[in-house]
């Protein structure tokens, strides 16, 4: 018999579970609101041109929701709220890396996109005189 | 290191009272089967083997088998730079530079994702992990095997890329050319989508079976320093790896759907693919060069007969070699338009990852210092290692640099360069692997006087091959050419003789521990006088390794091992217990999964 067998396992209760699926559920509804209903008329959002939508907004919003959706899946669904800690350095790691990865990635291709702009005009300057 | 008369007294001892002396009961090698098993039930028990011991065998075979592949292809390269004309491999020019392309494309290619990446971790790591930790195998025994299945599967996509069109988009498949040339990328993306499932499953084992398997007593810092580096690699394994695959897959619907992600023309962003290539392919450099470290860290204690200087700093160093090598993957694109923000940091990232790595080279020196040292052929290949190793990682250092980078960018400086620690690192230190465990593993001691002839051979040759090349670099030699200026010549031509010597060498190696398993002899359980568990089971082991838990101590204490001439190798004394003695060491208890 094997040593893990006799862990004990945490059982999660029914309401956690069904709380947190609405949770989901209404998570979820809100990215599709953030992304198509969202008319803040009247309110006027810093650097947001357009007061009917949120245009830059639009994105950190959806992502931040999505990394709540996928927190409260590996930590209730996936116990990682009962698990060793060395699970969630694990998680943490490596979504610490995957921000290092995207971030470095956008920083340099965003450093470079003036350059690509000018080359580009210059091209449509050559071909239509 | 011990001393004479300890060395006496442990002599005596064992003369007085024959049961202090150690000897690990011989059982039934895993190597053959039972007798009366026929010839296909033999085969059969080798294919779908879930013992860890000949999965890495058959590892070892295959990856031999690519080794030989991809060094043909490098015969060719350097044939064909015999002159600067090329008409080699082609009755045109324009034949034989195309054949050039894809020869060093199927070089690089086959040497990187089939031989150096699997060389050390699945084929040695998969025999001596888990008998290191004192285990019957390693945590998950299916998926080991279908690591290696997948690895066959991965293999033939390229022996098939091979035997059709070829490739010539050089290893690293760069966009836009990867997307447009007429030769069969997807056949080869395809075999390195599978080859890094393989990876990722061998990592991932080694990451549960060190945490899980450790024996009682056998805390992370007395875990051997092999265990660290295989460790460290496997944490590579498991976070970078799914980042090429996407990277390939990304490549596979630009080429068949014409979605444009990487291809300017189709609005896509060719510095893009660079940045997830190389996110994989630097940290897999780590992944090829920390298992040799750690063997190296294996070796050198042991032929110096000598505690490893600072232990902890070299485990940690693995860790930070690790982690710091996923920091500095845009080096490589100092001159494909990266800006000049990423450009500064990347560079100075990259000076970082020399500390862990001089950290370890000092510590070995250090081990080396007043150490009885004894030039067996494992230890040959280690001092091979250091003198090769740094001359690698001294040159990288040059590339780092942002203003020398863009002179020497792809040019045979950079060609000389990682072939010195690719090649002088991990596959010297691959080969002092290789003859250090060939006894433990195959049971026969081979003929030390060829081995070291062969050795030198492989120095000699690899230095006369590839340190021409920083000259030629330095001088403006550009890389994947076929033709040069005359004023190359010279250069070139030393690079191939070099190679010649160096293939004797290897071929010498080869046959030397080919011929030791038909006339061998014997290989004691302990022939080196090394202190890991591995050598505490017979030669060649049992199928579940130890008839008899071993006693866990100190991975690199080596007073209470002495050379017995009765057994032709070094027997361990415990301690006089009926005197008061205290053991310093208990029986390993592995933990079952």
């Amino acid at each position: 018999m094997s040593a893990h067998a006799h862990h004990e396992h945490h059982v999660s209760s029914p309401q956690l579970l069904v709380t947190t699926f609405l949770a989901l559920v209404a998570l979820t509804v809100l990215t599709v609101a953030v992304s198509q209903y969202v008319h803040l008329n009247g309110v006027q959002v810093p650097f947001v041109d357009a007061p009917q939508d949120l245009r830059w907004l639009d994105i950190p919003i959806t992502l931040v929701i999505a990394t709540i959706k996928a927190l409260l899946v590996a930590v209730i669904f996936m116990h990682l709220q009962h698990d060793k800690l060395f699970n969630s350095v694990v998680l943490a790691g490596s979504v610490i890396f995957l921000v290092l990865f995207v971030g470095m990635v956008l920083l340099d291709s965003n450093e470079y996109q003036p350059d690509i702009k000018s080359y580009l005009e210059q091209k449509a300057v050559l071909a239509n005189p | 290191m011990i001393s004479q008369s300890r060395e006496h007294s442990l002599l005596e001892a064992i003369a007085a009272d024959p049961s202090r002396k150690v000897t690990p009961p011989v059982g039934p090698s895993y190597l053959t089967n039972p007798p009366g098993t026929g010839f296909w039930q033999g085969v059969m028990s080798w294919v779908f083997t879930l013992d860890h011991k000949r999965i890495g065998v058959m590892y070892l075979c295959g990856i031999m088998f690519a080794f030989l592949l991809g060094g043909l292809q490098a015969g060719l390269v350097r044939f064909e730079l015999w002159d600067g004309t090329p008409n080699l491999l082609g009755q045109t020019e324009q034949q034989a530079q195309d054949a050039y392309n894809q020869a060093f494309t199927l070089h690089g290619a086959i040497m990187t994702f089939l031989f150096i990446i699997p060389s050390i971790p699945a084929a040695l790591g998969n025999i001596f992990l888990p008998m290191m930790l004192g285990a019957k195998d390693v945590a998950f025994p299916r998926m080991n095997l279908a690591s290696f299945h997948l690895w066959c599967g991965g293999a033939m996509f390229f022996v098939a890329t091979l035997l059709t069109t070829g490739l010539d988009t050089g290893w690293t498949f760069y966009t836009p050319y990867s997307t447009t040339t007429s030769t069969n990328v997807i056949l080869a993306t395809m075999g390195v989508f599978i080859l890094g499932f393989s990876s990722i499953f061998t990592g991932l084992n080694f990451v549960v079976t060190v945490n899980t398997m450790r024996p009682k007593g056998m805390t992370w810092f007395k875990m051997p320093l092999f265990l660290w580096g295989i460790y460290s690699t496997a944490i590579i394994q498991v976070l970078a790896t799914p980042v090429l695959a996407i990277t390939l897959v990304l490549l596979l619907c630009e080429r068949t759907m014409g979605i444009g992600i990487f291809d300017p023309a189709r609005g896509g962003d060719p510095v893009l693919y660079q940045h997830f290539f190389w996110f994989y392919s630097h940290p897999a450099v780590y992944i090829m060069i920390l298992p040799a470290m750690a063997i190296i860290s294996e070796v050198i204690p042991v032929f110096c007969r000598k505690h490893i200087f600072g232990y902890s700093f070299i485990a940690y160093s693995s860790v930070a070699i690790a982690l710091l090598g996923f920091l500095v993957w845009g080096h490589h694109m100092f001159t494909s338009t990266e800006s000049k923000l990423a450009a500064v940091i990347f560079s100075a990232l990259t000076f970082s990852v020399s500390i862990p790595s001089g950290i370890k080279v000092f510590n070995w020196l250090t081990t080396m210092y007043k150490g009885s040292i004894r030039l067996a052929t494992p230890m040959c290949y280690a001092l091979s290692f250091l003198f090769l190793f740094t001359i690698g990682g001294l040159t990288g250092l040059f590339l780092g640099a942002l203003a020398v980078d863009v002179h020497l960018h792809d040019t045979y400086f950079v060609v000389a360069h990682f072939h010195y620690v690719m090649m002088g690192g991990t596959l010297i230190a691959f080969l002092a692997g290789v003859h250090y465990w060939w006894p433990k593993a195959f049971g026969v001691m081979y003929n030390e006087l060829w081995a070291r002839v062969a050795c030198l051979l492989v120095f000699v040759g690899f230095n006369l091959t590839f340190f021409p090349q920083f000259i030629l670099g330095t001088q403006g030699m550009p890389r994947r050419y076929a033709g040069y200026k005359d004023e190359f010549q010279f250069f070139h031509q030393l690079s191939t003789s070099g190679f010649v010597v160096l293939g004797l060498g290897l071929f010498l190696a080869a046959g030397v521990l080919i011929a030791s398993l038909f006339n061998g002899r014997k290989a004691p359980a302990n022939p080196w006088g090394a202190a890991t568990l591995e050598w505490k089971c017979c030669s060649p082991p049992t199928h579940h390794n130890f008839i008899e838990q071993p006693w866990v101590g100190e991975p690199y204490v080596y007073d209470d091992f002495v050379f017995d001439p009765d057994e032709g190798g070094y027997v361990e004394v415990i301690p006089d217990l009926s005197r008061g003695a205290k053991p310093a060491k208990q029986p390993a208890e592995p933990t079952t999964v």
